[in-house]
């Protein structure tokens, strides 16, 4: 163990799902598009052209304040910062820091089996600069001003994780509560959610000289990134150096850090309130109407799942689908009993998952699953049969009409089921005497020959059951 | 008493990526500090208590509705106005 203890804050940047970009009504999905096909007068930063706040944007900030348990601010203000960058047409971004929409709140990490919070010291609404590509060799860059002016918020932690696994979860959660609200794609490799981490280290309780780690895009390389430089950072300090402060960035294939050239310093950016854009009082009706489009909340079906005993993996599968969460605590209020709801979310988070693309309508109800796994916890029907009519129900089907309609109801009945087994015996001597001298493993055997001459249909423990009472004769 | 220095005007001319030519520098550098010495002027007021003021149309929250709509100005005129274009792209010097 160490003896320095790691501080680590991180900010992160959501490319929030609207129609339109932030202050125009240019498309903001522009996958496939042509280079510089998407962009206006405003985009362009026109002379005379004028930036007008996308309301559709707003609203998915305060369902993302909600989200982090954040006060919402009453009235919300944009601010200029000024640099120039072949990027940025306009020579300034359109960013939030005096009022940002989202103040003080947080959310719960579940690690080693607790909950942690961890603070949002704040998140901030702004706009996305256009894409710089560099062709390998030539003395030029090129724009394209596609992505200039989609909307973005940048989350900021506060310095609350102590260890590269509660970085991890914590982006894992945030992602999750993004996705999970319908705000952000949650692309990574497309940059819909990418991320810088502050990292430093000390032995006392005052705070070491942080680094900057920019510009990651995976979960995996945040926590190896992290480890990576807590260690360079130890073993520079072991060494009597002294850490600057300084960017770096993550090589995945040499699996370092690298130092960055430094960019402007803050004070560099001058930032002064954004002329053209008049302070927004958030109407508290627009909020609350905002609130009720927000049925449960990820952390909410989280600790639910976690008292279930579900798995971390199963947990965030659910909240990472809300339909599928949906479904699940459709079944849930049915099933009531832990057991049985478990079953119901190894459906969901298993054949579900296989099959579900493929489906030709996926109508899959909580109603419909509950009565599935009700049928067979009663034994009205095997798992295999069960599995069998799974891709029937996922397309809408009642479990039970199907077994109706298939004829696929358990064979329960015991003279039908005897008559069955007691022509395998006869047909097998060689194992019949086998059991009868004691090999207690042909038992398989027999049951499994009543099985496939039922196609599956044959209660198993009531086979079980018959098939040693007759072999005992 | 002089609050800005020959340095600084070159530290805001390279933000603002303006060229000054040295013999300009004392020139400017004494026309920058004589407008700080007219906002010190203002800065006498006693605005204690007041909350800062940066719009004052008060008109609020100006906003739209999440709705694609076609730009005013033709995307290819737009990327026309761009010094150099290639393949749709705007074309700059080298930035890293």
């Amino acid at each position: 163990m160490s003896k320095y203890k790691p501080t680590i804050g991180i900010e992160i940047h959501t490319q929030l799902a609207t129609k339109s970009k932030m202050f125009c009504g240019c498309d903001n999905d522009s996958r496939g598009a042509k280079p510089n096909t998407n962009i206006c007068q405003v985009c362009y930063a026109l002379p005379g052209s004028l930036p007008v706040v996308n309301r559709g944007a707003i609203a998915m900030a305060i369902k993302m304040a909600i989200g982090f348990n954040s006060k919402i601010a009453d009235v919300t203000s944009f601010d200029r910062k000024n640099y120039f960058y072949p990027d940025s047409p306009k020579g300034y971004q359109i960013t939030q820091m005096d009022q940002p929409i989202i103040q003080d709140g947080f959310v719960e990490i579940l690690v080693d089996g607790e909950f942690k919070k961890i603070g949002i010291h704040h998140a901030h609404l702004e706009e996305d600069a256009g894409k710089l590509t560099h062709p390998e060799g030539s003395e030029y860059s090129l724009v394209d001003f596609n992505r200039a002016g989609t909307p973005l918020v940048e989350i900021v932690s506060e310095p609350d994780i102590k260890s590269p696994e509660e970085a991890k979860r914590f982006l894992q959660e945030i992602h999750n509560i993004v996705t999970s609200l319908g705000i952000c794609n949650g692309d990574m490799e497309h940059g819909n959610f990418k991320f810088d981490l502050n990292v430093s280290i000390s032995d006392t309780d005052e705070l070491g000289t942080r680094v900057e780690l920019k510009n990651l895009n995976s979960f995996r390389n945040a926590e190896r990134a992290l480890k990576y430089e807590i260690k360079r950072q130890e073993d520079m300090l072991a060494e009597g150096k002294v850490i600057s402060q300084e960017t770096r960035g993550w090589n995945d294939a040499k699996s370092k850090t690298f130092a960055q050239r430094s960019k402007e310093e803050a004070n560099d950016y001058r930032y002064f309130p954004e002329p053209d854009l008049p302070p927004f009082n958030l109407d508290r009706d627009f909020v609350s109407d905002i609130q009720k489009e927000i049925t449960v909340l990820p952390i909410e079906i989280r600790k639910d799942l976690n008292n279930l005993g579900l798995s971390v993996d199963d947990q965030d599968l659910l909240i990472s689908q809300p339909n599928t969460a949906s479904i699940f605590a459709d079944a849930r209020k049915i099933l009531k009993k832990d057991n049985l709801s478990k079953k119901a979310v190894n459906w969901l988070v298993g054949d579900y998952q296989a099959i579900k693309s493929g489906l030709k309508k996926d109508k899959l109800s909580g109603g419909n699953l509950a009565e599935l796994v009700g049928l067979v916890d009663s034994g009205e029907i095997s798992s295999k049969i069960a599995k069998d009519i799974f891709r029937d129900v996922c397309e809408g089907d009642s479990p039970a009409d199907i077994i109706v309609s298939k004829g696929l109801v358990l064979l329960s009945d015991d003279s039908q089921l005897e008559e069955i087994i007691l022509k395998i015996i006869n047909d097998n001597p060689k194992p019949t005497s086998d059991y009868r001298a004691g090999s207690e493993k042909v038992l398989g055997f027999f049951v499994g020959q009543v099985m496939k001459e039922t196609k599956g249909q044959a209660n198993p423990s009531k086979v079980n059951e018959l098939v040693v009472k007759l072999l005992k004769g | 008493m002089s609050k800005i220095s020959i340095s600084d005007i070159e530290k805001v001319a390279n933000l603002a990526r303006i060229e000054i030519s040295q013999d300009r520098l004392d020139s400017i550098c004494l026309e920058f500090n004589s407008i700080l010495e007219f906002v010190d002027t203002i800065e006498n007021a006693d605005t204690g208590g007041i909350i800062p003021t940066s719009q004052v149309t008060g008109i609020n929250g100006v906003s739209r509705e999440d709705k694609v709509t076609k730009s005013q100005v033709a995307p290819e005129d737009l990327l026309a106005l761009a010094p150099e274009t290639q393949d749709g792209y705007v074309k700059v010097r080298k930035v890293l």
